[in-house]
């Protein structure tokens, strides 16, 4: 006798069931994941206030904030030691005329930044751009080895790149 | 449910079927128990501290901003249900295999695109400790296992599939 099998792709007719079992489930997640977060005395909004998170952190955590034209003040003035936070790939890819790389993730300190850092120094970190938090990352891990004097140009190499533009046109 | 509508004998096994069909009832329920436990795993601490989740999630700077949240608070949840519903006696374990397949094409995904990227973040997959756990290619080694647990899972459910009427041995029914 000719046997069949039950194929790996179920039938057309049994999609339907299998796509409402699918959104049953998803269904059930999102009441749980509602109810519970109605339930929690530190109840997140459901629409997060990420456009200025990194700014608001720094603001929260007492940090110095620079804008792009002051930190090309820093620069002309030599007032500040200037870090940046990103991987070394990306620091020798391009960075902000001065700057020093000090990877966040990276123990290494292969440039031997680190060893050259003293409390009295000002620094001024960045990173990426807006939405990357390894320059306040950096900023937190420097202050508790004593450093006091830190200011994060949260824009970082993003806003940088497209402030001297600007004033180069 | 549609087996039963569609099999005269919903009970009966696809004849025929090979490997899956005659392995013992206990090895169907490794790959399903090894999912469970890590999907469970990976929901648990996420949702015990969505606020931290939620910054794992922005660190990937993939999703518009208002949908942070939102992520944060459904995502470990539907890990959670996919995992309870892989292990219980209901006739979901096709839909949580899907649900986990699907999760976990996305955060593979996500993780290979920052690796391409070269964005250095914590992968934010079993703990929301933003200095623990980077990604790296650990991170797709892993998920590249988990989903082919997801395969084998996914074949012990169609080799204990009921038959469909249109291809049951003796039906008359077209298909």
């Amino acid at each position: 006798m000719k046997v069949s099998r039950a194929p790996f792709f179920p039938p057309m007719a049994s999609w339907l069931g299998w796509g409402a079992r699918v959104l049953l489930l998803l269904v059930i997640a999102a009441a749980l994941g509602a109810a519970c977060n109605l339930l929690r005395s530190n109840s997140l909004s459901w629409l997060g206030e990420w456009d200025r998170y990194i700014e608001a952190q720094a603001f929260r955590e007492h940090f110095a904030l620079a804008s792009a034209a002051s930190v090309q003040a820093m620069i002309r003035d030599k007032t500040h030691l200037l870090l940046d936070a990103r991987p070394y790939e990306d620091y020798e890819a391009g960075h902000i005329e001065t700057a020093l790389p000090l990877p966040v993730n990276d123990p290494s300190d292969s440039w031997g930044t680190r060893s050259i850092l003293t409390p009295a120094d000002a620094l001024l970190i960045y990173c990426s751009g807006p939405e990357c938090d390894d320059a306040i990352m950096l900023a937190r891990k420097l202050r508790e080895q004593g450093m006091t004097n830190i200011t994060l140009f949260v824009g970082g190499w993003t806003e940088w790149t497209h402030f001297r533009q600007d004033n180069d046109a | 449910m549609n087996g039963s509508r569609l099999n005269p004998n919903p009970s009966k096994k696809a004849p025929g079927a090979t490997l899956f069909d005659r392995l013992p009832g206990w090895v169907a329920w490794v790959p399903r128990v090894l999912l469970a436990a890590v999907f469970l795993a990976a929901a648990l601490p996420k949702i015990l501290d969505p606020a931290d989740f939620a910054l794992a999630v922005f660190r990937y700077q993939m999703l518009p901003h208002s949908l942070v949240n939102l992520m944060a608070l459904l995502l470990p949840w539907v890990e959670a249900v996919a995992a309870v519903a892989l292990l219980a006696p209901l006739r979901c374990r096709d839909a949580a295999i899907t649900l986990m397949t699907g999760m976990l094409a996305v955060f593979t995904a996500a993780i290979a695109f920052n690796l391409w990227r070269g964005v250095d973040i914590s992968c934010g997959c079993f703990s929301v400790n933003p200095e623990v756990g980077h990604i790296g290619a650990l991170s797709l080694l892993r998920n590249a296992g988990l989903l082919l647990l997801c395969a084998w899972a996914w074949l012990h459910e169609r080799a204990s599939a009921p038959i469909p009427l249109h291809t049951h041995p003796g039906s008359t029914a077209k298909a």
